[in-house]
C-alpha cells in the first residue's frame, strides 16, 4: 500500500515531527512492502504564509501563534473557517474573547485569510503522492488544521482511507473526534506503534479492525470504538526516529534560513514519579503514565547517529521526566564525547549538585524541573515530591552551571491559603539573582489529571475552556469529551494575594539580568558574599568562623537542629538559640531562603552570562497554566533605569 | 580582587591577571603584527577567553599591514598605538560581532556574524578541513601541515575562519561552551519565543 503521513500546523517549525519519524521507522520494520511518503504541512504552511503575505507573515509570526496561541485556540481558529466552510465562522466570538483576555489576534486574522488556499494546495500535494491511506498526527493545535485537510481530502478522493491519531486522540477525545467527523474513517487512540500497522493490515485485507485496540471505526453509519489497550508499547518496539524525510522537506522549504533547526528525541515515555504519586494537576501523560525508558546504550547510539547524520547539535528531549539511570549510563558518556550539544530535558527538582554538574557537562543547557511553587505546603497539596528549599537549591545550582531553568509559578490549589504565599512573596526580593519563573498563573484543569478525574479533590464544577467556542462547532456535551483544558471556579488564594505574587515576580523578571549574589572563599576561614542584587545597596558580607561553616552547610538546606549537628560535626559547638538567631539574621539580609523551617543558602559560586531583557525561552508552551498568559513586560520597558548600586562598607559577621 | 594563575599557554611570558570572576587584565603592551607567532598567540588567547565568557582588558600596538577587521568578535583593546581608527572600529563592531564554533561527532559548525549584514553558517565535515581547523586552534606554521591540510587552511583563511600571518595560521572562531541563562537565543538568529513541540 501507499501511505502518506501528515503533520499539519501548528507544530514547531524548528522541529521535525516525532510521530511521523517514529511511524515511518516502525512501518519500515513492520510493513516493509508499503511505500511511505511524508507531508510536512507545518513547514509548507510557514512557507506559504511568507510567500502569500509578501514576506509580512514570517516564520517568527508562525512561532508566536504556535507558542502562545495554544491557550487561546488561536491556531485552530485560523483553520476553523475552512473546516466549517465559512471564512467568517465565529470571528465575532473570537473578537469578543480576545477583548476579554487582552489577546492580540492581528496575526491570526491575517493568517486565516490564507487558510483556504493553503488547504487546497496541501490536499493537492498529498494527493500527488497517490496514497491509499493518509494518516494525520494531531497534538495540541493540529486538530482543526488536520480536520480541515481531511475533510477536503475525502471530498476530493472518497476512495482514500483517512486515519487520525496522536495525543489529541487519546481516550474519549478520539471517540468524539471520530463520531462527529464522518470523513475520518479511523481514529487511533493511544500509542500508534502497534495499532497503526495492525490497522493498515486490516485495511489491506478489507476486514473491520474489530480486534485492534483503541481504534475507532464505522459499522455502516454507527461509530464503534474499540477499548484502548492497557498494555503500553514496550520500549524495544519504539524504533529510532527516521528524520530523513523531514530533512529533505526542510532543505526544500528554505525555512532553515529563518531559524536554527533542532532535533526531537525520546528517551522515555510515562512518568516514574507519576506512577506512584501523580501530580494532582498534571494530565500530560494521557491515558498511559507507565514509565518506560530506552536502554542508555540505544539512546547513546541514536543520539550519535542522528547528530552525525543531520549535523544538528540542538536536541529537545520530549520525555516527561528523565530516567535517573541515565545519570549513570548515558550522561557521563555524553560528557566524555565532548561535543558541544545543547540539550533540553525535563527533570525532577530534587537533583543533587553533582547531578546538575553532570547535566551541564553532558550538554544539557535547558531543564524544565516542574518547580511550580516555592512553598512546601502548596507543593505537598500538589503531591509534587519536592519542597521550596529543594526547588531553591536547584535554581541556585543551575545558576552556578549556566543551565536555563524553565518554570512557572502556579497557584489556585484547593487547600492553599494566603500565608503560604506571603512567606514566599516577602522573600522574592532576595531571589532576583536566580532565574525567575516565566509566568505566574492560576492552574488550569487538564483532562487526565487527578484534579479532573477526582472531582472530590476540589474541582467539582468544570466546563470546556471558553476558547473552544471559537474552535469547534459542537455541543457542550461533545466538547466535554473532546477538549483538554477546562474552566473551573477559582480555588485557593484570592485576587489580592495573586496580584501581590504577580507584582513580585514581575520585579524578579525585571531585576534578574542585572543581579548577582556570589560567594567566594576569603582569607583564612572566611567566606565573602558579594551582593550585587538589584533593589538593594551593593555590599560585601564577610562570614568568619562557625558562621562561614554554617553558610556552607546550608547549601543543601537544613533546619536549625540539623545545622547545629552539622556544625558540631565540623568542630563548632553552638547552641540552638544562637543558631536560630543567626538564621533569622541571614533571612533578614536575604542571604538565606527559608520555607517551613528549612533554610537554604542563596549565594551562587558563579554567575552565568544572562540573556538581557525578556527571557523568551521561559515562555515556551507549557500546559498547567491558566489564562491569561500575558506578561506585563511592556510596562517596564520605558521605565527609567534604577540608580546604580551604592557601594557600602562590607558587613563582617564574626 | 583575587589573583589567580591563568592557563596562559597561548601567551607565554606575558603577565595576565584575573581581576574578577569574569574579567582578566593583560599587564603588558601587546604587539600586534610585529611578529607572526606572538601575534597569533595573542589572537588565540583572546579567542579562548571569549570561549570562557571572560572579558579582557588589554592595550596594544599595531605594526605592519595586519587587518584587524576579522578580529572584531574578540575583546577590543583599550588602546591601540598607531591605529586609533582601527581600534575605534573594533570597539564599535564588537558588541554585535560574533564568530563561534561547535564541535560534533566528525564535524564542526561555525557561525560567523562579524559582518553585520550577513550571518554565515558553515558545516565543516571534510576531514582535511576539520583537521586544519582543529590543528590551528594552536597557532601553527603552515609548512608544518600536510599538503591536504595546508590547502584546507588556505580555504579556511579565504573564508576568514583562519588568520594567516606571514605563514602562521590561527583559528579565529571561539568555541561555544556556555549559553546565556534564561534564553536559547544564540545571537545569530534571535527570534521571539520558542517551542519544544506543539
Amino acid at each position: 500500500m501507499r501511505i502518506c503521513l501528515v503533520s499539519m500546523p501548528w507544530q514547531s517549525v524548528k522541529l521535525p515531527s516525532l510521530p511521523i519519524a517514529l511511524l515511518r521507522a516502525r512501518l519500515a520494520e513492520s510493513r516493509p512492502g508499503d511505500t511511505v511518503t511524508e507531508y510536512h504541512g507545518y513547514l509548507r504552511w510557514a512557507e506559504f504564509l511568507l510567500e502569500s503575505s509578501n514576506g509580512e507573515l514570517t516564520p517568527a509570526h508562525y512561532m508566536s501563534v504556535a507558542d502562545d496561541g495554544v491557550f487561546h485556540g488561536l491556531g485552530d481558529w485560523v483553520f476553523s473557517g475552512v473546516l466549517y466552510g465559512d471564512p467568517h465562522w465565529r470571528t465575532g466570538v473570537l473578537e469578543e474573547y480576545a477583548r476579554g483576555y487582552g489577546v492580540d489576534i492581528g496575526v491570526v486574522r491575517r493568517a486565516r485569510s490564507h487558510a483556504e488556499e493553503f488547504v487546497e494546495r496541501a490536499v493537492e500535494e498529498i494527493l500527488a503522492t497517490e496514497p491509499d491511506v493518509v494518516g494525520f498526527t494531531s497534538t495540541f493545535m493540529q486538530n482543526v488544521p488536520s480536520l480541515a485537510a481531511a475533510r477536503r481530502l475525502k471530498e476530493r478522493a472518497p476512495h482514500i482511507i483517512v486515519v487520525m491519531g496522536g495525543g489529541n486522540c487519546d481516550g474519549p477525545m478520539g471517540q468524539v473526534l471520530h463520531r462527529n467527523h464522518p470523513f475520518l474513517d479511523y481514529v487511533v487512540r493511544g500509542e500508534g506503534e502497534l495499532a497503526f500497522p495492525e490497522l493498515l493490515g486490516c485495511v489491506e485485507a478489507g476486514v473491520r479492525p474489530v480486534d485492534v485496540p483503541g481504534v475507532c471505526w464505522w459499522r455502516g453509519d454507527e461509530p464503534v470504538a474499540n477499548p484502548q489497550s492497557r498494555r503500553a508499547v514496550p520500549p524495544e518496539l519504539i524504533p529510532r526516529p527516521d528524520f530523513d524525510g523531514w530533512q529533505r522537506a526542510l532543505d526544500a522549504s528554505g525555512m532553515a534560513d529563518h531559524f536554527e533547526p533542532e532535533l526531537v528525541l525520546e528517551g522515555a515515555r510515562g512518568c516514574w514519579w507519576g506512577e506512584k504519586h501523580q501530580c494532582t494537576f498534571c494530565g500530560l501523560n494521557g491515558s498511559s503514565i507507565q514509565f518506560r525508558s530506552r536502554p542508555a546504550e540505544r539512546m547513546w547510539s541514536d543520539i550519535r547517529h542522528l547528530v552525525t547524520r543531520h549535523r544538528i547539535l540542538d536536541l529537545i528531549m520530549v520525555d516527561n521526566i528523565i530516567d535517573m539511570a541515565y545519570f549513570r549510563d548515558l550522561l557521563p558518556r555524553l560528557a566524555r564525547a565532548d561535543w558541544d550539544l545543547r540539550i533540553h530535558y525535563e527533570v525532577k527538582a530534587n537533583l543533587q549538585p553533582e547531578q546538575v554538574e553532570l547535566l551541564a557537562a553532558a550538554g544539557v543547557t535547558d531543564v524544565q524541573p516542574g518547580i511550580e511553587s516555592l512553598s512546601r505546603r502548596v507543593l505537598g497539596l500538589m503531591d509534587k515530591g519536592t519542597t521550596g528549599a529543594i526547588n531553591l537549591r536547584l535554581l541556585r545550582e543551575c545558576e552556578d552551571r549556566g543551565i536555563t531553568v524553565s518554570w512557572n509559578y502556579l497557584y489556585g490549589f484547593p487547600g492553599e491559603n494566603a500565608a503560604d504565599y506571603e512567606a514566599v512573596i516577602d522573600q522574592i526580593p532576595a531571589l532576583v539573582h536566580l532565574q525567575p519563573p516565566g509566568s505566574v498563573s492560576r492552574l488550569l484543569l487538564e483532562r487526565f489529571s487527578p484534579y479532573f478525574d477526582r472531582p472530590e479533590l476540589g474541582f467539582r464544577a468544570r466546563r470546556p475552556a471558553e476558547m473552544y467556542e471559537h474552535v469547534y462547532d459542537l455541543p457542550e456535551r461533545e466538547l466535554h469529551d473532546l477538549v483538554y483544558f477546562f474552566d473551573s471556579p477559582p480555588l485557593g488564594i484570592g485576587t489580592d494575594t495573586a496580584r501581590r505574587l504577580h507584582e513580585a515576580v514581575e520585579r524578579w523578571q525585571r531585576d534578574y539580568p542585572r543581579s548577582r549574589l556570589i560567594v567566594r572563599d576569603g582569607s583564612g576561614d572566611t567566606l565573602v558574599v558579594e551582593d550585587a542584587r538589584a533593589g538593594r545597596p551593593q555590599r560585601e558580607h564577610v562570614l568568619t568562623g562557625w558562621r562561614a561553616a554554617a553558610y556552607r552547610a546550608l547549601e543543601r538546606g537544613r533546619g536549625p537542629e540539623s545545622l547545629v549537628k552539622a556544625l558540631a560535626a565540623a568542630g563548632h559547638e553552638q547552641t540552638l538559640a544562637d543558631v536560630e538567631d543567626w538564621l533569622a539574621e541571614q533571612v533578614a539580609s536575604g542571604l538565606v531562603f527559608v520555607d517551613d523551617g528549612v533554610h537554604v543558602a542563596l549565594a551562587t559560586r558563579a554567575a552565568p552570562r544572562k540573556a538581557a531583557g525578556r527571557p523568551a525561552e521561559n515562555l515556551k508552551v507549557n500546559p498547567h497554566v491558566m489564562l491569561p498568559l500575558t506578561l506585563p513586560w511592556d510596562r517596564f520597558e520605558n521605565e527609567p533605569a534604577l540608580a546604580p548600586p551604592v557601594p557600602s562598607v562590607p558587613t563582617v559577621q564574626a | 580582587m583575587s589573583m589567580a594563575a591563568l592557563d596562559a599557554t597561548g601567551l607565554p611570558g606575558v603577565p595576565v591577571r584575573q581581576a574578577t570572576y569574569d574579567h582578566v587584565e593583560i599587564d603588558a603592551l601587546i604587539e600586534l603584527g610585529a611578529e607572526p607567532m606572538s601575534t597569533a598567540r595573542v589572537v588565540a588567547f583572546l579567542r579562548d577567553q571569549c570561549a570562557r565568557d571572560m572579558t579582557v582588558g588589554w592595550r596594544g600596538r599595531l605594526t605592519g599591514s595586519l587587518d584587524v577587521t576579522p578580529l572584531h568578535h574578540l575583546p577590543p583593546p583599550e588602546a591601540l598605538e598607531g591605529a586609533a581608527a582601527e581600534r575605534a572600529g573594533w570597539e564599535e563592531s564588537h558588541p554585535r560581532a560574533f564568530c563561534h564554533f561547535r564541535r560534533g561527532p566528525g564535524f564542526i559548525v561555525v557561525k560567523d556574524g562579524r559582518d553585520p549584514r550577513f550571518v554565515g553558517r558553515y558545516v565543516l565535515d571534510r576531514p582535511d578541513l576539520v583537521a586544519a581547523f582543529t590543528t590551528c586552534l594552536r597557532p601553527t606554521p603552515l609548512d608544518r601541515l600536510g599538503a591536504a591540510e595546508r590547502e584546507a587552511a588556505v580555504t579556511l583563511s579565504k573564508e576568514r575562519l583562519l588568520l594567516v600571518i606571514e605563514g602562521v595560521a590561527v583559528t579565529l572562531p571561539s568555541r561555544v561552551r556556555e549559553w546565556p541563562a534564561s534564553g536559547r537565543s544564540d545571537r545569530p538568529m534571535p527570534e521571539p519565543g520558542s517551542a519544544s513541540g506543539s
